[in-house]
């Protein structure tokens, strides 16, 4: 069976702190009590995340992070118990960009603490760095902010993300990536059910493993998996392309499994190294709809837009 | 003139006292409460639910929907259902003002299908929308299935011909939106529409055959209404009677009697309207006065070449094809006293009817 996340503190509220007592009381459990058993012990998670650098992704996501962990690089620094959700985006969105569109200002978050609907649609280009854990609906509908939380995420991460990325140290609840159509989602640890669900476009990367019904409904986009999944893998109507390094405990009826195409080797391999995930491409299966890989087979491997 | 469903059900007048008295003219506009907000104001009690706006060009679409919308009534659309991705459409633009203050603050009511599975969502969507409206119910489409049409999502994800979506087959509708993990939860997923429209109230829609159930667990997630389905073609006018009623006895069962109720009947007239508000309908769908005009325009309009003139005459046609209908149930509903009962609003010679509806049972 997959691992499955749970957060390291209750969520609550973003909106005005007032109200973050009687929402954190409203919504103690972040999975359904089946999964419960399977989640990871309070020790592993957030506060207690490894900083085991010989961990492909973490040494990945370390590296990336290395130019801006000193303190003295840091550009700017907001406190999320001291702003409203609305006071924070604006607050971000008000400083001012360099010339140098290459050169994104840094901006250090504070004061996580399992906040819902934390930093949506922020729609700014600025580099945040998120100390601390976040409840549901993190970073909603981002596009170009680029985001790296150091602590887990609650349900629906990156909800209809059109660009930017989103990377998560820690792990994920379910629904990651739910609708995104652009953009990177990567969860450096493991993830809940129906991530990628919906989705539209981009590219979803779980280091760990994922649960149930991973790419339901989803219409387009890249899922990799670098752990094991669980149960309906895939979906047999979809175009996404969806990667899997362990094993999936079933897939999706009218779904199989295939060996990459050379195409798609270099596609992997390129998204891996973006990602800081060492590991060869061709460790990896794509999970793909049976009509399409027979429309495949039919016309020798070219592809057939039109395969239902 | 448009069947009645409702035509066993008779709005009664207010009972002849022994005092020579005027009555008032109730207005059909209503405030929609919202959750620590300022309520929304709501000018006519009507609603355009599901636009056949796949069997538009994309710009006659926006052209009906905003014209329709000019009407006060409530119109349901996505940015990309009415919309070309390199233009504002009319429906989002801002309404022109002489009144400096107020330019660029109002907008045409409109409402955002907020579907489970989010095809053709655009994060604009949420702007200045009047209402966003979570759809938890999987119904059929016109050819009965519970998909979505390969030219409906070619619009919604703007897919080339060469590059179909899914293949180019039928993608299967969903229930529940893949990052909502129970209805309780669903209050978190409310509060986040309600920052990220913060100019909205955030409805859920609900289908009609298991009300006991849907209706107590929608109220769990806190929306600021409720929209309830009804529109199947096999619902005889009792059993429309009867759902609107009984929707109503929950929600108030609930403690939620302030809140609106939102009805997709389906067929109706104008009498039909007023008595479902008679019944405690807040609002209700006026899909089947709408959609005759999509199909008028789908019949004069080629989708290549069509006459410019008629493009151009679309506001006016919808006035003319709706304005009778709607000033009716204006006239009707300013009769309907909002403190009076069910019974005293309705009355019908039949005891089935009685029964089904809570109205008064008229002996002749």
């Amino acid at each position: 069976m997959p691992h499955v996340p749970k957060p390291t503190t209750p969520p609550r509220s973003a909106s005005p702190p007032a109200a973050a007592a009687n929402s954190a009381a409203d919504s103690p459990a972040k999975l359904p009590p089946g999964l419960q058993a399977e989640a990871i012990s309070d020790s592993d998670s957030a506060s207690g995340l490894s900083t085991d650098l010989s961990h492909d992704s973490l040494a990945g996501f370390d590296q990336e992070s290395v130019d801006v962990s000193a303190a003295t690089e840091l550009e700017h620094e907001f406190s999320m118990e001291d702003l409203y959700e609305a006071e924070l985006r604006k607050a971000i969105r008000s400083i001012e960009l360099p010339a140098d569109e290459e050169k994104l200002p840094r901006i250090e978050i504070r004061g996580a603490n399992g906040q819902h609907g934390a930093l949506m649609r922020i729609d700014y280009p600025v580099k945040l760095r998120v100390r601390g854990s976040l409840g549901d609906y993190a970073f909603a509908f981002n596009s170009q902010t680029v985001v790296k939380v150091f602590g887990n995420v609650g349900h629906g991460v990156a909800e209809g993300m059109t660009s930017g990325s989103v990377r998560i140290r820690g792990h994920a609840g379910h629904g990651a990536g739910t609708a995104m159509s652009g953009g990177t989602l990567g969860i450096y640890g493991s993830a809940g059910d129906r991530v990628g669900g919906a989705m539209r476009g981009g590219g979803l990367f779980v280091r760990g493993s994922v649960g149930n019904d991973v790419g339901l409904g989803a219409l387009g986009g890249t899922i990799v998996i670098g752990g094991d999944a669980g149960e309906n893998l895939g979906d047999p109507t979809s175009d996404i392309a969806v990667f899997i390094r362990g094993k999936a405990a079933s897939l999706a009826a009218g779904v199989t499994e295939a060996p990459l195409r050379k195409k798609q080797e270099v596609q992997l391999g390129l998204l891996l190294i973006s990602a800081g995930i060492r590991g060869d491409a061709t460790d990896f299966r794509r999970i793909v709809p049976t009509a399409k890989l027979e429309a495949e087979k039919a016309a020798r491997g070219e592809v057939v837009p039109n395969w239902r | 003139m448009k069947s009645e469903r409702l035509s066993n059900l008779h709005l009664l007048p207010p009972q002849a006292t022994g005092v020579w008295a005027t009555n008032p003219l109730y207005p059909a506009a209503k405030q929609v409460p919202r959750r620590g907000k300022a309520a929304l104001e709501m000018e006519l009690p009507l609603f355009w639910y599901e636009p056949p706006w796949i069997r538009l060009p994309i710009e006659v679409a926006g052209r009906l929907a905003a014209s329709v919308a000019n009407l006060d009534v409530v119109v349901s659309a996505l940015r990309r259902d009415v919309a070309s991705d390199d233009e504002q459409g009319e429906l989002f633009a801002p309404i022109e003002t002489s009144d400096e203050s107020h330019r660029s603050s109002r907008f045409l009511p409109r409402m955002t299908p907020y579907r489970a599975e989010r095809y053709g969502f655009l994060p604009t969507d949420f702007d200045d929308t009047m209402i966003v409206d979570v759809r938890l119910s999987a119904m059929p489409n016109a050819s009965g299935r519970l998909a979505y049409s390969p030219e409906q999502l070619k619009r919604w994800e703007r897919a080339s011909d060469d590059s179909p979506i899914g293949g180019g087959g039928h993608v299967a509708t969903a229930s529940f939106p893949t990052d909502v993990v129970s209805l309780k939860q669903a209050r978190i997923k409310l509060e986040q529409l309600r920052q990220l429209a913060p100019n909205a109230a955030v409805f859920v829609s609900i289908g009609c055959y298991s009300l006991e159930e849907e209706v107590s667990a929608s109220l769990v997630s806190q929306p600021d209404g409720l929209i309830v389905r009804m529109d199947q073609p096999e619902l005889e006018g009792i059993q429309l009677a009867a759902l609107v009623r009984r929707t109503r006895s929950l929600m108030d069962e609930a403690g939620c009697n302030e809140l609106p109720l939102w009805i997709v009947p389906g067929e109706v007239s104008a009498r039909d309207v007023a008595k479902l508000i008679a019944l405690g309908a807040s609002a209700v769908a006026i899909d089947s006065w709408c959609n005759p005009l999509v199909d008028f325009l789908n019949e004069s309009l080629s989708e290549t070449r069509y006459d410019r003139s008629a493009f151009n005459e679309i506001p006016a046609l919808a006035s003319q094809h709706l304005w009778d209908d709607i000033d009716h149930v204006i006239g009707l509903h300013s009769a309907i006293s909002p403190d009076a009962t069910v019974a005293q609003r309705l009355g019908t010679f039949h005891p089935r009817w009685a029964k089904a509806c809570d109205a008064s049972l008229i002996t002749p």
